[in-house]
């Protein structure tokens, strides 16, 4: 871990941890911000995991469940998380394409079977 | 609106019982928030003399938002209560880190023509303005799990010191707020209006300064902002 409290990594050593799943929440605030956008949802809520080795990766993010599709959707309000993703040479990529970058891996995360399941349970970590 | 910036020591009576009864009625009538209470105000130990506050009224005089600032190098809520949220890292203990907590934009008259995602834009420049004059350089807060999608969508660099745990059966994480070029330009800090100002009151001239670009309210809500 940095300093800053950032953990500094390239984006292909994320494939090489494994990730565990913390809670997923239901919250309907967010749902009307989403509706708000005119985005199709009909419901929406966050999602929380970290990674398995020391110091953790901490990553949140956004779902939402797409009215006409019923399929749960990665949400536009970016991936969260105290990683900042670095390039070839070692440069910050900077926390806007961090959080696109995670966005980008997460199409290829299967997450979505795991919040769906765990909002079926009570909450508890 | 006025901004207040000033230390505990140089608030009236009435002003710091104005600001004990206005917490009260967010963190713990609307909240619900398991915090000390004492005849309908709410105050603790690191309420002091020393500590410094952002307090945001409205034009009738109706306190609209606050915030509170803590050295890193005398004790704070997250050194003394929640230093788990920093997952193994060292407690952070410089002049270059303030922590920024009893924050809250919401106001208790609902007829208030503030708008609630202005006002909590407004106070949080207000308060990593007054932070960066006292020589900071990051702030450090204990939040709700929501306040970080908030951050992100006001473009402000803000990141987890660790992950999220649960506290009473809500999700709470430590959150870095960097005052940096990218923070600044996100809550409209004008670069001329980092200069040394230590006088208790942002005027409104000088408030306006703090050039605020208008947000649409979001539906719905009524306190855009709570730090702990």
């Amino acid at each position: 871990m940095s300093p800053d409290g950032y953990i500094r990594l390239p984006l292909g050593r994320l494939s090489a941890l494994s990730f565990v799943h913390l809670f997923s929440e239901s919250d309907a605030d967010f749902l009307q911000e989403l509706k708000a956008q005119t985005i199709p949802a009909s419901a929406a809520g966050f999602s929380e995991w970290k990674s398995d080795n020391d110091p953790a990766i901490s990553l949140g993010w956004g779902w939402f469940i797409h009215s006409q599709s019923n399929r749960m959707l990665l949400a536009p309000d970016g991936v969260r998380g105290n990683v900042m993703l670095i390039d070839a040479l070692g440069y910050d990529l900077g926390p806007r394409k961090t959080s696109s970058l995670f966005g980008t891996w997460l199409s290829v995360f299967e997450w979505q079977d795991t919040v769906s399941m765990a909002l079926r349970e009570p909450i508890a970590c | 609106m006025q901004t207040i910036f000033g230390k505990f020591s140089t608030f009236s009576p009435e002003l710091e019982t104005a600001l004990a009864e206005y917490r009260h009625k967010i963190f713990i009538e609307r909240l619900g928030w398991p915090l000390p209470v004492e005849n309908g105000m709410e105050r603790d130990q690191f309420d002091h003399r020393d500590t410094l506050y952002v307090v945001a009224r409205e034009p009738n005089g109706a306190i609209c938002g606050c915030a509170r600032l803590l050295p890193t190098t005398e004790p704070y809520l997250l050194s003394e209560v929640f230093p788990h949220l920093l997952a193994g890292a060292p407690v952070p203990n410089t002049h270059e880190v303030w922590e920024l907590s009893r924050f809250a934009a919401a106001t208790t008259d609902p007829n208030s023509s503030i708008d609630a995602a202005r006002n909590t834009r407004c106070l949080l420049a207000a308060a990593v303005k007054s932070a960066a004059e006292q020589g900071a350089k990051r702030l450090i807060t204990v939040s709700p799990l929501g306040i970080e999608r908030l951050l992100y969508r006001m473009g402000v660099h803000a990141h987890r010191a660790g992950p999220p745990m649960l506290a009473d059966g809500k999700p709470i994480f430590a959150c870095w707020i960097e005052i940096d070029e990218q923070t600044m330009t996100a809550l409209g800090i004008a670069a001329a209006a980092m200069h040394d100002q230590r006088h208790s009151v942002i005027s409104p001239a000088a408030k306006d300064q703090l050039t605020v670009p208008a947000v649409r309210r979001q539906p719905g809500s009524h306190i855009a902002g709570s730090m702990l």
